[in-house]
């Protein structure tokens, strides 16, 4: 039976981050173009994206190339008056429809992080609009962003997904290279806890 | 069969947090103090000095509870010494006592963890616990999950639901005694807006249509 892996996420939570990642196995009909540049507008260049808009035209689709097919988009797509919300459970209604067997795969990542992200470069946050749709996913499974970061060839090799990951690609090491969450994190100088890791006497409550 | 999750982290990672979920369930022994207060040393977790002398570990510490959670970070503290905990050796002895055990390996985001751990103890020992876990846990014979603080506080219960399906194990996400001491996410102290980043550019003009750009 065809396999394909649906992955989604909040805005800025490492959806192009993943596809690269799950897009380097050979045996994978993903975002390949990805691994060529480190990023590209979904809405062009991701091999699925005419069918999110539409996702009844995914009978269209040859199907005959791959046993494994993998798709990302995050919730909402594009920005401010142009945003709009990809129907997740409706894609993947459909790709059943045909006799391939779905995965839903969600991402995240701090969301502190996650908001600042998307107010600097969206001019908002649109994390409720993902969290919207959370509830309606059957089964999903959750990856992390900050996982990936620290553990890289060790977590992606422990994962237990429906399609093949090539976690022992060279290429690996240079997609994480540098962890985009550093910037935002800063020394802070005390905190109410400190003093009960000193002293070990327990605290009641904050 | 008895059921046995243990819970382990670098120190600042979570391992009191987490050990407050998975013990909320009335279903599972472990870190129960946990649930009357925010905060508890480490020497006084309910299998504390096992991750010392893992050997002394008997049947009779497990009765009362069909599932038992453990938790320690690494490294940790019992009675003012510092250690690196035996979890191999703490599991390999619970599995001989005809118990099911897996591991679970709990994660921060590192430059925070980092910070955390620079502030609370004066260094970081985000190293040790990854060469502790790298060399002597992943790979070494048990089932290794992980667990992701950020996942927990971004999605909540519903990936309390799913890390309960994946270990087979009792989690109480519903229940509101999970979020008793949390008044706001741990990490949103440690992270500050940045005003611009070298990608922003490309991004901006990707998300515009092609005859804008």
């Amino acid at each position: 039976m065809k396999k394909m892996v649906i992955l989604t996420g909040p805005q800025g939570s490492g959806n192009h981050l993943w596809s690269k990642i799950f897009s380097l196995h050979s045996e994978v009909f993903g975002w390949k173009t990805l691994l060529d540049n480190y990023w590209e507008a979904h809405r062009f260049a991701e091999p699925f994206c005419e069918y999110w808009k539409d996702p009844s035209k995914l009978k269209d689709f040859d199907w005959s190339t791959h046993q494994y097919f993998f798709t990302s988009i995050s919730v909402p797509l594009g920005i401010q008056e142009k945003k709009w919300e990809p129907n997740i459970m409706e894609f993947v209604h459909q790709v059943e429809e045909l006799g391939i067997k779905t995965q839903v795969v969600v991402v995240g990542r701090d969301q502190n992080i996650l908001r600042h992200q998307q107010n600097r470069l969206r001019g908002e946050s649109t994390l409720p609009l993902f969290m919207k749709q959370l509830p309606e996913f059957s089964n999903p499974v959750f990856l992390s962003y900050e996982l990936l970061y620290l553990y890289k060839q060790h977590y992606l090799k422990s994962l237990d997904l429906s399609i093949p990951i090539a976690w022992d690609d060279d290429r690996v090491d240079e997609i994480l290279s540098n962890d985009p969450n550093d910037k935002y994190v800063h020394h802070v100088e005390e905190y109410i806890l400190d003093n009960c890791n000193k002293t070990g006497v327990p605290l009641k409550s904050l | 069969m008895k059921k046995l999750i243990i819970i382990t982290g670098p120190q600042g990672s979570g391992n009191h947090f987490f050990s407050r979920v998975f013990s909320a369930h009335p279903k599972v022994g472990g870190w129960k103090s946990l649930l009357d207060k925010y905060w508890v040393p480490s020497d006084e977790e309910y299998f504390a000095k096992y991750w010392v002398n893992p050997e002394e570990l008997t049947e009779k510490d497990f009765e009362g509870y069909d599932y038992w959670s453990a938790n320690v970070s690494c490294p940790f503290y019992y009675d003012g010494v510092r250690y690196i905990p035996k979890v191999q050796e703490f599991a390999e002895k619970a599995q001989s006592l005809g118990i099911d055990v897996q591991i679970c390996i709990i994660v921060r985001d590192q430059n925070i963890n980092s910070e955390q751990q620079k502030r609370v103890r004066g260094e970081v020992t985000l190293p040790v616990a990854m060469h502790y876990y790298q060399n002597n846990i992943i790979g070494n014979g048990f089932k290794v999950h992980f667990l992701d603080n950020e996942a927990f506080f971004l999605h909540k219960k519903y990936y309390l639901k799913w890390v309960s399906e994946l270990l087979d194990f009792p989690i109480d996400y519903n229940n509101p005694d999970i979020f008793k001491f949390i008044t706001e996410d741990p990490n949103k102290k440690y992270v500050k807006y940045v005003s611009e980043y070298w990608l922003d550019v490309e991004v901006w003009h990707g998300i515009q249509s092609k005859e804008n750009r």
